[in-house]
């Protein structure tokens, strides 16, 4: 599905991936585990288009996407929820699925604009109860799962989510993370960052542990979860691996 | 003509010169919700565009082609604005150049429209209505041709407002303002949006020229920015980005402006219209419609 090749990305003198190699496999969860500033939102930008690569391949359904521009891999299927609960905040919760739905999705798609629409207000009642509020005005729950419905609205085939727990709730995150088993269910390929390694476990079928811009481990959830539990992976957490 | 007459003439006045500032005020809205920059090109643009208009019309083309040729000269200026002094320094954001790039085009305007039609100031022709037609409501004796400047600029902000708060054009502008990596991974094309704000920008620059011209009588190439400093200063009294705020802000310069030109002096106008001006903004920092962004923390 998504291929990586010696991905380098450089802020000026800072190098925030280094060589990053990955192989995303169609249908799964992959889970990039890895501390603040490790590169996981780096990686999962020039996955979506928002940062072009210094250097390295990213494969597409065997085609190379790097240089091409967001709102043509927008086109091609990969939905990018970004870090710090993105939204237009000063829009009305039913404006902000408008614009979700209508850029992303094909003429013919959009004649059931509302009816896809009406399906998100279904499956979270909360949000159609607040239709006509301003997103900026939901609590950090409901704007993550509005979120997360806009990237779905599209009919993503990759999905990708930066932390998308950070700041929430217990009880708001177990209703995230059962959505993405759900979408898993459909087919939708995703991959998802997080600092709580434990929580990407739960739902994972692979992962990558990333440290200060390199690839330090990856396996299977058994493999992660031995690794967690082992000094190695508290090391990655404090920023002194030794792989 | 009666004391109350008199003041609700100049009131009338007001309005009609006031919706001219507003559209103006409207015109700097439009690109700073995309891209965040006052276009301080804008006032030249105003004077360029009826600078053609008439040239077109000293050349013997009737108003129908005079005008949209006008317009398309200008919006297709609007779009060389944005893709060559605005676009390379949006790539950095804390960069103040797009004041003095803005600046330079609209005074390199200025210098062109010297270069080609002379520093004088030319007479430009009333449009529609002649200079003395005359409206009569409630006794009070209306310019039509003032009257036309009201409706016409009263209408495209209407048009505009629904625009912007009701089709998902509208509402992608919003979001490339408040967002523009966000609006994109969103498949919303923010660079092709900011570069049509500035062509829609032209166009009501464009259109204030056309409107506020024959009002004036006679155009020279500083009028524009003349007039900008007026329109900017409805934006900045509304409250910058707000679409209420360039109507009342205009509107509310337009009326202070005549009734302290009619009792007091008009060479005082503007004057006392900034120092009316100043000690608003004194009181409403963020001017009378200030935009603030509800959010919940």
């Amino acid at each position: 599905m998504l291929k990586i090749n010696g991905l380098h990305v450089n802020y000026g003198p800072i190098n925030a991936l280094k060589g990053i190699s990955i192989d995303i496999a169609e249908g799964k969860i992959t889970a990039i585990i890895g501390a603040n500033g490790s590169g996981k939102s780096t990686m999962l930008s020039a996955i979506s288009g928002l940062i072009i690569p210094d250097q390295g391949e990213i494969y597409y359904k065997d085609t190379p996407i790097q240089t091409k521009p967001v709102e043509e891999r927008v086109k091609r299927g990969i939905a990018h929820v970004m870090e710090g609960r993105r939204l237009f905040k000063d829009q009305s919760v039913h404006d902000n699925l408008l614009l979700g739905f209508y850029f992303r999705n094909s003429k013919e798609n959009k004649k059931n604009m509302l009816k896809q629409i009406t399906e998100v207000y279904e499956r979270f009642p909360i949000l159609g109860q607040k239709k006509h509020q301003l997103a900026g005005t939901l609590s950090g729950g409901q704007q993550q799962l509005l979120i997360i419905s806009m990237a779905i609205l599209s009919k993503p085939r990759l999905l990708l989510l930066d932390e998308p727990s950070l700041g929430l709730a217990p009880i708001v995150v177990d209703q995230v993370y059962q959505y993405l088993d759900e979408l898993k269910a459909m087919g939708v390929t995703i991959i998802v960052s997080e600092q709580m390694a434990a929580l990407a476990m739960r739902i994972a079928d692979f992962g990558y542990v990333l440290e200060r811009g390199k690839i330090v481990g990856k396996g299977d959830v058994q493999y992660l979860k031995s690794m967690m539990d082992s000094d190695e992976m508290s090391a990655v957490y404090f920023g002194e691996a030794k792989v | 003509m009666s004391s109350l007459e008199f003041a609700l003439e100049l009131i009338f006045t007001g309005l009609c010169v006031g919706a001219v500032y507003s559209l103006i005020a409207h015109g700097f809205n439009i690109t700073f919700w995309t891209t965040k920059v006052v276009n301080f090109g804008h006032g030249p643009f105003i004077m360029f565009c009826s600078m053609l208009v008439l040239s077109f019309l000293l050349n013997g083309l009737p108003w129908i082609v005079s005008i949209p040729l006008g317009f398309f000269i200008i919006i297709l200026l609007g779009f060389i604005l944005e893709r060559f002094s605005i676009r390379p320094l949006l790539k950095y954001p804390t960069s103040m150049g797009w004041i003095v790039s803005t600046l330079g085009v609209g005074l390199f305007l200025q210098a062109l429209a010297s270069k080609i039609w002379g520093a004088q100031a030319l007479a430009f022709p009333p449009f529609i209505f002649k200079a003395t037609d005359y409206v009569s409501i409630f006794g009070i004796q209306l310019s039509a041709q003032y009257l036309l400047v009201l409706v016409m600029a009263l209408v495209i902000m209407l048009i505009m407002e629904v625009i912007i708060n009701k089709t998902i054009w509208g509402k992608a502008m919003k979001a490339v303002a408040h967002d523009p990596n966000f609006a994109r991974v969103m498949g919303i094309k923010s660079k092709m949006v900011m570069t049509l704000s500035f062509m829609i920008s032209a166009l009501l620059a464009g259109v204030a020229g056309i409107l506020i011209a024959p009002i004036y009588g006679t155009i020279t190439p500083e009028f524009g920015m003349n007039i900008m400093v007026l329109g900017f200063v409805a934006s900045v009294l509304g409250g910058i980005g707000s679409s209420k705020g360039a109507l009342f802000g205009g509107l509310m310069l337009g009326v202070i402006e005549k009734l302290v030109g009619g009792y007091i002096s008009t060479s005082a106008e503007h004057g006392v219209a900034f120092l009316i001006l100043i000690i608003i903004l004194a009181l409403k920092p963020d001017g009378i419609f200030g935009v603030k962004v509800v959010q919940k923390v």
